[in-house]
């Protein structure tokens, strides 16, 4: 084209006219972005494998009927665990690196009530199944393990020398921190899903374990410990005295055993707490005696907290010598204990110190410990005194034989029971599927190496896509805090400790839609893509796009030079960069 | 996308793409990045007049063209007469619709450009005017601008003789212009840049907007904390983010919920790495004589 043939009013110019996109310019880079779905702390925190992540995502968009069902894909039980939880979720927090952690159990609580206000059902989607189950035991770990089976399609036959199911958590636990019409409530939906409950019945007397082993294709067992640890010191045979879990079940059936004014609780784990607590609203003075300090008891924090509002009296580094008396306790020798080295629990061990002193009182309950009794377990098990030996998923040497709860070598919370039930049931399932041998491949299921395994991780459920996922566990530090404003958590409401003793109501009450809400808005959702746009707002390239598959971002790698800033600007983790070989 | 549980509502960014990928710039360029956010503010009909800098190189060599709308290379010192003309000819043609933008770096704004800058902002023509500021000039290869910091290391101002002046408060000079609408802006805080964008788009006269870009490459630092960086330059008060309209009222957009020492911002490129922290201090006291000033005129306006 000659210039001077072209009437034209202007002078040409050169005009591009090839797109850009020519320029792959994805060639210059020698890392390139990921999108990785990292475990959060607190998922690998949960003892029961519950997606906390998950729900505090889809509980802050106000999606709460998908986000109960996301827990109960983990756990039958959200209304009881917000309640009874020791909630450790909550130490494990990135949020507490940043201000405060975030109140979970709040939160929780108030999606399992929802769930129990909206009468949210769970349905059996998978077919029935011929084979069946027996679980011995209807405390948390045996419902839980029923649960996961019943879900799984087998039919399913709880079990249990009580008249009602719950085990500890009927038994064991006061009212005021679970009221019994919950915990019937929650229960009720596991009969409603078709799982049989044969309650009365203790297997090894009405039924032998070898006519359990031949009617059913397996069973899970977990009896659960109720046998006070023993003390040896003198003059344990006077009246007045208790075992923390015979005296927990007479106040939970109703009765109120005949205490005394004044009461010395020993031990310092959550059943002395329990006990302490439950004497104060039978209206005795009560001082709870621990050989340790105030930091090595296992009690939780919040719950010694409550106990001190109450009135309840402490006494550190104190351990019982002799019950002095006629036929009634009328006082205690103690010895003077010191602290020394770190033991096996990691705690420091009480060392005594020779000296002595008495306290006074007219009765006692001891809540040392519990172990499980040994004549109730089924003669073919395994056991290392009353400790079932089990591999990580809860079979034991027997095969056809499963146990779970305060049973094997867990520590004793209902969470921990859910878990091990949960575990169980996977096992049980795989066994019976003829899957046996291959339950290292359950560990990509697991929330991180020391998480439990997800049954959501399993199925790969769409309610929050996670892609990629990985064992990772996502750091404070491996976040872009910037992103997140302060925020104070959420202030429990709670009974004034004068109005408490008046009974077992209960203490704490349940968070409002806003409250939970709120609450769950402060959740990071640390090391999962919540599409927040920051990749793709921040790409100097336009090089990360909308994933096709309806979720997310994905990088385009023909354009993507590398740079790493939407990795880094990426608030929660939910990115890495690969070097390239 | 969902800004679900974060500081920003990321739903209110614009879709619309008017570049694509494939641009030449380095990686974690500011300046592209500044323009894909530019333009998402801008949207169209929009034309743009791009002199000697970064830019000229960035939307591909000729005939390739990333761009979504139409970009005219001018000479270096031309970039305002040149918007000016632009200007004229479209509104002669009945399209006054058109917003044109001078797209210039800090070198074709803070020296070569500033006559016509100045010229464009005195007549008070209807044009936009962006200075991209990467603080020198970056594209021939990191030489020393009126825009460099002073204490900065730049290939003609070696580590043994760091630039002793200090960087022009081009700002101030367009503020004394008094024309209507003049505001500072980062990709860090792309919220804020886009509405700034939309504001000026909105403003009949000479609209000024300074906007700081991260250069990876001349500030010597890893290409993934650009965002950072500019992010801690706000942060410290080293470049706030206000707009001043008609030259006199004055309002600061983005508020930092704590002000962070100088330091944090400097230690991360290596431009500054030869300062002793008795020349950061003398910096944090500029840095904070220069805030005080303008704070004194953010109260006029509360």
């Amino acid at each position: 084209m000659k210039y001077t043939e072209k009437k034209v009013s202007v002078p040409l110019c050169a005009v591009s006219t090839t797109p850009g996109l020519v320029n792959k310019t994805g060639s210059w880079k020698f890392a390139e972005p990921l999108f990785i779905d990292r475990v959060s702390p607190c998922n690998q925190q949960c003892p029961a494998g519950e997606d906390i992540t998950g729900y505090m995502y889809l509980a802050s968009q106000e999606r709460f009927e998908e986000a109960w069902k996301l827990i109960t894909e983990e756990n039958p039980f959200p209304a009881i665990m917000g309640r009874v939880c020791f909630h450790t979720c909550e130490e494990q927090c990135n949020r507490k690196d940043h201000d405060e952690a975030v109140s979970i159990h709040t939160v929780e609580r108030f999606i399992g009530d929802y769930g129990l206000s909206h009468g949210l059902k769970i349905d059996v989607t998978e077919p029935e199944k011929d084979k069946k189950i027996a679980v011995v035991g209807a405390g948390p770990g045996g419902l839980s393990a029923a649960f996961h089976l019943r879900k799984r399609g087998y039919r399913v036959t709880i079990f249990d020398r009580d008249q009602k199911p719950g085990g500890l958590m009927r038994y064991g636990i006061p009212a005021y921190r679970l009221p019994k019409d919950i915990l019937d409530a929650e229960i009720n939906r596991l009969s409603e899903m078709g799982i049989e409950f044969k309650m009365g019945v203790t297997i090894g007397r009405d039924i032998t374990w070898d006519a359990l082993n031949t009617q059913f294709d397996a069973i899970f067992v977990a009896l659960g410990a109720y046998e006070e640890t023993g003390l040896r010191i003198e003059g344990l045979n006077k009246q007045g005295i208790f075992e923390a879990l015979r005296f927990l079940r007479e106040i939970n059936l109703g009765k109120k055993p005949k205490i005394g004014k004044s009461m010395a609780v020993i031990g310092g784990g959550n059943s002395a707490i329990d006990c302490a607590r439950v004497s104060r609203r039978l209206g005795a003075e009560v001082t709870v005696v621990y050989r340790r300090g105030e930091e090595e008891m296992p009690a939780h924090p919040e719950e010694i907290e409550m106990a001190k509002e109450e009135g309840v009296e402490f006494l550190f580094l104190a351990a019982p010598k002799e019950v002095y008396g006629q036929d009634g306790i009328s006082g205690i020798k103690l010895e003077k204990m010191a602290l020394g080295e770190v033991d096996d629990s990691g705690r420091r061990r009480p060392v005594p110190t020779g000296e002595t002193f008495d306290i006074d009182c007219d009765g006692m309950i001891l809540a040392i410990g519990e172990g499980t009794r040994v004549d109730d377990l089924p003669p073919s098990i395994s056991h290392k005194k009353g400790v079932v030996e089990t591999d990580q998923m809860g079979q034991t040497t027997e095969s056809t034989l499963f146990a779970g709860g305060d049973i094997i070598d867990i520590r004793h919370t209902v969470t921990h029971a859910i878990g091990s039930g949960k575990r169980a049931a996977i096992a049980i399932d795989r066994s019976l599927e003829g899957l046996k041998g291959e339950g290292k491949n359950l560990d990509q299921f697991k929330w991180g190496d020391k998480g439990n395994i997800s049954v959501g991780r399993m199925k790969g459920i769409t309610l929050f896509l996670r892609r990629n996922p990985s064992l990772e566990v996502i750091d404070y530090k491996d976040m872009n805090p910037f992103y997140f404003d302060h925020r104070p958590r959420i202030k429990i409401d709670m009974i004034p400790a004068k109005k408490r003793l008046s009974g077992f109501q209960e203490l704490i009450t349940s968070p409002s839609e806003q409250e939970a809400v709120s609450e769950a808005r402060r959740c990071f959702i640390c090391g999962s893509c919540t599409e927040c746009g920051n990749c793709y707002i921040f790409c100097p390239d336009s090089a990360i796009k909308s994933d096709p598959g309806g979720y997310g971002y994905i990088p385009d790698m023909d354009y993507c030079k590398g740079c790493g800033i939407c990795v880094t600007e990426c608030p929660r983790g939910a990115m890495k960069m690969k070097f390239m070989e | 996308m969902y800004s679900l549980n974060q500081r920003f509502d990321n739903r209110d960014i614009p879709e619309d793409e008017l570049l694509t990928s494939g641009n030449v710039a380095c990686a974690g360029c500011g300046a592209s990045l500044s323009m894909r956010l530019a333009l998402k503010g801008l949207g169209k009909p929009t034309v743009l007049a791009v002199p000697a800098c970064c830019w000229t190189i960035i939307p591909g060599a000729w005939p390739m063209s990333i761009m979504g709308v139409p970009l005219f290379h001018c000479a270096f010192e031309t970039t305002a007469s040149t918007i000016s003309g632009i200007k004229a000819a479209y509104r002669k043609r009945g399209m006054d619709d058109i917003c044109v933008v001078g797209w210039a770096g800090d070198g074709g704004t803070f020296d070569i450009g500033i006559q016509a800058l100045s010229g464009t902002a005195e007549r008070n023509d209807d044009v936009l005017y962006v200075c991209y500021d990467n603080e020198a000039y970056m594209n021939t290869g990191i030489q020393r601008s009126g825009a460099t910091p002073i204490g900065s290391w730049t290939t003609t101002t070696p580590v043994k003789e760091p630039k002793s002046e200090q960087k022009k408060d081009i700002d101030a000079i367009m503020i004394a212009h008094k024309i209507p609408y003049l505001a500072t802006a980062t990709a860090a805080y792309p919220h804020d840049m886009i509405a700034k964008f939309k504001k000026a788009r909105s403003i009949k006269g000479t609209r000024f907007i300074h906007l700081l870009a991260a250069c990876p490459t001349g500030w010597r630092m890893p290409e993934n904390l650009s965002i950072k960086v500019m992010r801690l330059a706000v942060l410290s008060n080293i470049f706030p983010l206000y707009e001043v309209e008609n030259g006199e009222t004055y309002r600061q957009n983005v508020l930092p919920d704590e002000i962070i020492p100088v330091d944090e911002y400097m230690h991360l490129q290596g431009r500054f790495r030869h300062l002793t922290s008795e020349d950061i201090k003398d910096y944090q006291k500029m840095v904070n004589k220069r805030f005080e000033h303008l704070r004194e005129e953010f109260e006029k306006n509360r």
